[in-house]
């Protein structure tokens, strides 16, 4: 008996082992398609940041987070989602950034309960 | 560790699913096909089902509770108070939604096995479609509410698929616990109820097989672009495990069908069924974990 019950306990425990941790962080079919400003770009004060997702997500869950190099988390408006693309949000910002590098961190879910993060860095130059 | 942690708040859940569900099927369709004379009455076989479902049942709002948090560690913004996205993932998401629903019926399901324990038929009546209704759980949180087409079949099929492996998973559970509990019970111990419990079971459980590979195929077609994605993509490679390790449940369960079951009387039979049909359970549940993986996985069909 105990070597007939060995097998499954080994099996799970083996496969609580090996279950990769990033599994829910990987090949998403539900993720960022494109962004404005594009990542790594270089551009003069964007008047907002705006995501384009390859599905429509869960109302309300979307998240889009403008940080400076201090770290510290720039005021933004409030997410909106557009009207003729439902793809498609954005944040406006309330003034123009100073020359630096900029994150923009942003989360999202799928109707499917799946969420999707990630984050990019822009440039703003001098005008 | 995160992983690990996902893996095993889906397995408490579907297994407590399964279990409750199987005890309410067990109810309904095993035990009043099983054969009763003097020493065993349908009180007695129904007081059994009933403790495994209210065990089972006292399980899930925990279970819940920590698919909850599971969510909300993923779903966390790190830049706003944790109440504002509870709050958010609760009321503004329809999985929060769903989960909202999922805990009253696994509260409602708890009640009423706790009724059903105590002899009172009512509960059953209650505890029935409350588990029913969790079963439908995770089409709800999962792969199926993503489908963009076909949402509806897809929900429907993965509702089938828990109902189904809740009838076979929880009805092998509940007739291994009444075997235990009778031979616990009868003076001697040597004698056994499965050559009366199995006979009542084995037809239900090939239905839930049946229904088990109908809805699984169509799931897999649903969410695997092709046969080369059972190992290019994470999502198929834990599926084809999934799949290696179900055929070995099946083969299992075919062996105690074809072979043990017709030595069932003799006292090697019944010990060797025994044994086999407990060895089948605790694979069963290496499955419900490989399974509570490939829920967390995105398909890339998409």
């Amino acid at each position: 008996m105990i070597r007939r019950t060995l097998l499954p306990l080994t099996l799970l425990v083996g496969l609580a082992a090996a279950t990769p941790s990033n599994v829910v962080d990987t090949e998403f079919h539900f993720a960022l398609s494109k962004s404005m400003p594009i990542a790594d770009s270089s551009v003069e004060s964007p008047p907002e940041i705006r995501l384009w997702f390859t599905e429509v997500p869960d109302a309300g869950t979307t998240s889009i987070r403008l940080i400076g190099a201090d770290e510290q988390v720039i005021h933004t408006g409030d997410v909106t989602q557009d009207t003729d693309d439902r793809q498609s949000f954005s944040v406006a910002l309330e003034s123009a950034l100073s020359s630096g590098t900029y994150k923009v961190a942003w989360r999202a879910m799928g109707s499917d309960g799946h969420v999707v993060r990630d984050d990019y860095e822009f440039t703003v130059v001098a005008q | 560790m995160s992983g690990t942690f996902n893996a095993i708040t889906g397995w408490l859940l579907f297994a407590s699913i399964a279990l409750s569900g199987g005890a309410a099927i067990a109810r309904a369709v095993i035990l009043p096909r099983v054969l009763k004379d003097e020493g065993l009455s349908s009180e007695w076989l129904v007081g059994g089902a009933a403790r495994i479902g209210s065990a089972a049942a006292l399980v899930l709002p925990v279970a819940l509770g920590l698919f909850f948090v599971r969510q909300l560690l993923e779903f966390r913004d790190p830049y706003a108070p944790w109440s504002e996205d509870a709050r958010l993932l609760l009321t503004g998401t329809a999985w929060g939604r769903t989960w909202l629903w999922g805990v009253a019926a696994s509260l409602v399901a708890s009640f009423a096995f706790l009724l059903a324990r105590s002899g009172r038929q009512a509960g059953w009546w209650v505890a029935a479609p409350a588990v029913l209704a969790l079963g439908a759980f995770p089409a709800f949180t999962g792969h199926a509410a993503g489908e963009e087409e076909l949402r509806l079949l897809a929900l429907a099929a993965d509702t089938l698929h828990v109902w189904a492996a809740s009838g076979w998973m929880g009805g092998l559970a509940v007739v291994l616990y009444l075997e235990w509990r009778w031979r616990r019970e009868t003076p001697g111990g040597g004698n056994s109820l499965l050559p009366r419990l199995v006979p009542a079971f084995s037809p239900v459980a090939m239905a839930c097989v049946a229904t088990l590979v109908l809805t699984g195929s169509y799931a897999a077609w649903l969410h695997v672009d092709s046969f080369a994605a059972l190992v290019s993509t994470v999502y198929g490679r834990t599926l084809t495990l999934k799949l290696i390790l179900v055929a070995a449940v099946l083969g299992l369960g075919a062996l105690n069908f074809r072979v043990l079951t017709p030595k069932l009387g003799e006292q090697s039979g019944n010990d060797a069924l025994r044994k086999a049909a407990s060895v089948e359970l605790l694979l069963a549940q290496v499955v419900l974990f490989a399974t509570a993986i490939l829920v967390r996985t995105s398909p890339m069909d998409h």
